[in-house]
């Protein structure tokens, strides 16, 4: 007996039209975040400093997403995950084999639809990384149109589980935790850079934005793809401006050159919280100091879809 | 033979006795329409598309519904056969042909099985004029198998119960054995039964005997290849069908050769494979002919640049190295026996001769617009897939290369002109991150030519091993001759490798035995 899930999440991605980055207008709201010193050399997929976090959370989505509830997810595991760039799930009675239906109208940054072939290629990469250690295969299948319905694409997972359908739950409830862990990107790219994949601006994903402009260590400029379906409040860029030093950051911070600053040390967040135009946040584990009336959302993960300024 | 054409013909007789020697009525006014329809639409019917031939005829559109509505009106056989008794046996195909697509129409399928069924009938009364009307017997072997074991009402079904469709196939191709209509029909029939092997082996003889392209066959003919030896079962090595099927198969098995790519999946006795082989073939095929005096050089020469410029629409995938390869040496031979001026201006030759001996290299590719600071921006957004005119105010096509790879020549292909492109407006950059640009002279001359429908523009490098790379359009204007989609425009050649890629090996394996 199969269990289906069906979970409509929220759709990120449009079917059509060719993907063209435009430089925003005066009006929209390009977002200056600060972090610290961010080398060339660093991988931004692969590395966990606050800079590579807003890359990751910019440039890829996973096929599904954290949740915060936890509520019946022990005895229901599936209640628990929420889809990202797949629309329909099934689980096997014994939690062994998932097999996801890829979103359709999802697009990478460069307008190349998203497949299976895309979700395989990024979940190997995860596992040669060790991220995923419960499963046990994957692979993609295609299923040819009828019935007037379009082609759909489809990723079946195998788990390594306990024979005991109870000693499965935790596992299956970590490896959905840890799929929502593991974002996609375009297995071309991935195949073709190689292990320059991620470096500057060698990364092609699914994400609300792509990497514009890489200018030397001190800035990536990341703008919003029009396939995007992030609301119009959303920031329509990204600019990731690196400090040489936490005390050059939250200065430029209170001068208005940079709308937050991710990753602050201890000593400029005690400053900060002396100064009543910014406030201070938490978010997977770094230190945010922001413009007290910027919104801010990180709940479970950095949302950048929920960053704007309400008054404005 | 003689037992089937016995057979035939007492399903026949048999279908005349039961309606008896019926007399002779007036004809309707229906019948009158559909006599001046037949008259008046004769090509567009038999040109198997009566509806959408002559849209814009409001008087034979009318014709037309009215006779159909007269046509699929109850009657019975016996009725029917009189009806049509003053028409000829054409008319009366035609007659069954319109009622079919009519059915085609239908939503409802009790309805679309009566207008098969009327139709049916009507082939029937054709076939009873004319039994030797081989295209006539096909339609309506097609129509008893679709119909399967349905009992069409209150028709007289003497002549389906006697005659074994197969049978009839076998005579309607016995008669015109290089009909491709009937050999289609044949061969749908085939696949229809599960029949794979007789459907690739008709499939095949409607190409080797069909002059020209025919659409509305190549997906069923498509839908029975499912490994590379179908491949070279159903499609002819002969010139124009391998370079027409190269870019139908290539499209098919976009996705397949993309996880071979990407996933490294296995391609041993891929369709891809299959596909080299056949181009391989089919070039040999033509030299052989060239050799005997069949065609001219000229002729050869046209075939070759018609698969070269097949890759304009998906390079890598439509024409492989290996076959890319043999065309360009095959050209450069014919140019070196001078048999006859093969309109191929020198630049191209010394274009060919420059790429004849290298590989190409996969890459990443990307394009910029309006890269005004060529020498500092980075490339981004890898692997768009984007329809670009060169030759319009700065703009960038630049590429990603592999590690230990190093680059000999760079190609610009598409269409267009570049008599208005001046080789000093274009600059060549390196970069070992993306950040830190170098300008690269080129080698030598930067070549502009021509080669079929395509402009080449050839641009050789010392062998560069630079991670990154640009080609600059540096300058303000907005020329916009020359146009190409990214993918397939930009093309990068090193030197030859022993190691070459096992696709290219294992046709060479296959050729060699």
């Amino acid at each position: 007996m199969k269990a289906t899930v069906f979970i409509l999440a929220i759709l990120c991605f449009t079917s059509t039209g060719q993907v063209v980055h435009a430089a925003p207008s005066p009006a929209e709201f390009v977002l200056s975040i600060g972090v610290r010193d961010y080398p060339l050399e660093r991988n931004a997929l692969n590395a966990s400093d606050a800079g590579a976090l807003v890359i990751q959370r910019a440039v890829s989505t996973a096929l599904v997403e954290n949740s915060n509830k936890t509520g019946s997810s022990a005895s229901e595991p599936d209640h628990a995950i929420h889809m990202r760039l797949a629309d329909k799930l099934e689980v096997s009675a014994d939690y062994k084999r998932w097999a996801f239906r890829v979103l359709s109208s999802a697009q990478h940054s460069n307008g190349q639809a998203v497949d299976g072939i895309d979700v395989v290629a990024s979940v190997e990469r995860c596992r040669a990384l060790g991220q995923l250690p419960h499963v046990e295969s994957i692979s993609h299948r295609r299923v040819d149109p009828h019935n007037g319905r379009h082609a759909e694409e489809w990723v079946d997972f195998t788990l390594n589980l306990p024979v005991s359908r109870a000693d499965s739950l935790p596992i299956v409830h970590e490896f959905s935790n840890q799929l929502a862990q593991c974002p996609i990107f375009s297995g071309t790219a991935l195949k073709g850079f190689g292990a320059d994949f991620g470096y500057a601006a060698n990364i092609v994903g699914p994400g609300d934005y792509m990497i514009d402009d890489v200018r030397g260590s001190r800035e990536i400029r990341l703008t919003k793809v029009s396939s995007s379906l992030a609301p119009a409040s959303s920031p329509a860029a990204l600019i990731l401006r690196a400090f040489p030093s936490d005390s050059a950051a939250l200065a430029t911070l209170r001068s208005g050159g940079i709308d937050l600053f991710v990753g602050a040390g201890a000593e400029v967040v005690a400053l900060a919280s002396r100064d009543e135009t910014l406030a201070i946040a938490e978010c997977q584990g770094f230190t945010v100091i922001k413009r007290h009336d910027l919104q801010f959302s990180c709940l479970p993960q950095l949302n950048l879809r929920g960053v704007a300024y309400p008054q404005r | 033979m003689a037992k089937l054409f016995a057979l035939f013909w007492f399903g026949l007789g048999a279908l005349a006795f039961s309606q008896g020697v019926a007399s002779l009525q007036a004809a309707t006014r229906s019948d009158e329409l559909l006599a001046l329809i037949a008259e008046e639409s004769t090509p567009e019917l038999q040109n198997g598309s009566a509806a959408g031939k002559n849209p814009t005829d409001d008087r034979i559109q009318e014709q037309r519904k009215i006779a159909l509505q007269n046509l699929i009106q109850p009657s019975t056989s016996h009725e029917l056969y009189s009806r049509f008794s003053s028409s000829t046996s054409q008319q009366t195909a035609l007659a069954a042909q319109l009622v079919l697509e009519a059915a085609e129409i239908q939503t409802e399928l009790a309805e679309r099985i009566r207008y098969m069924c009327r139709s049916l009938e009507l082939y029937e009364v054709a076939l009873h004029k004319s039994p030797f009307a081989s295209s006539q017997l096909i339609n309506w072997v097609n129509l008893r198998q679709l119909l399967g074991d349905t009992q069409c009402e209150g028709q007289d079904s003497t002549m389906r119960e006697n005659t074994d469709y197969r049978d009839a196939v076998a005579l309607a191709i016995t008669a015109e054995p290089s009909n491709p209509r009937i050999l289609f029909a044949a061969g749908l029939m085939a696949a229809r039964g599960g029949d794979r092997d007789q459907a690739l082996a008709l499939f095949n003889s409607v190409l080797n005997t069909q002059v020209g392209r025919v659409t509305a066959h190549e997906s069923a003919m498509l839908s029975q290849i499912q490994t590379g030896n179908d491949v070279l079962r159903l499609i002819p090595a002969r010139f124009p069908q391998v370079a027409i099927w190269s870019q139908l198969l290539v499209e098919q098995q976009r996705r397949e050769q993309r996880a071979v790519e990407v996933l490294g999946n296995s391609d041993e006795g891929s369709i891809r494979q299959a596909l080299s082989r056949l181009q391989l073939n089919a070039i040999e095929a033509s030299r052989k002919e060239l050799e005997a005096a069949e065609i001219t050089a000229f002729v050869h020469s046209d075939r070759l640049v018609s698969l070269s410029t097949l890759a304009l629409h998906d390079s890598a995938l439509i024409l492989g190295d290996q076959v890319r390869g043999a065309v360009d040496r095959e050209l450069l031979r014919l140019l070196d026996e001078e048999r006859v001026a093969l309109n191929l201006a020198p630049e191209t030759r010394a274009t060919i001769t420059r790429r004849a001996g290298l590989e190409s290299i996969a890459v990443l590719k990307t394009t910029l617009a309006s890269d005004t600071r060529a020498n500092k921006s980075p490339l981004v957004n890898w692997e768009v897939s984007q329809n670009l005119w060169f030759d319009e105010f700065y703009r960038t096509v630049g590429f990603y290369l592999p590690p230990e790879a190093s680059v000999s020549l760079i190609e610009l292909v598409g269409y267009g002109s570049l008599r208005e492109l001046s080789p000093a407006t274009i600059e060549i950059f390196g970069s070992a991150d993306n950040q830190s640009w170098e300008v690269v002279k080129p080698a030598t001359e930067i070549l502009k030519s021509t080669l079929g429908m395509s402009a080449l523009l050839s641009i050789p490098v010392a062998k560069q091993s630079y991670r990154y790379w640009k080609v600059n359009y540096a300058s303000a204007a907005r020329q916009r001759r020359f146009q190409g989609e990214l993918q397939s425009m930009l093309r990068v050649y090193g030197p030859a490798s022993s190691g070459a890629d096992p696709t290219t090996k294992m046709v060479q394996r296959e050729v060699a035995q």
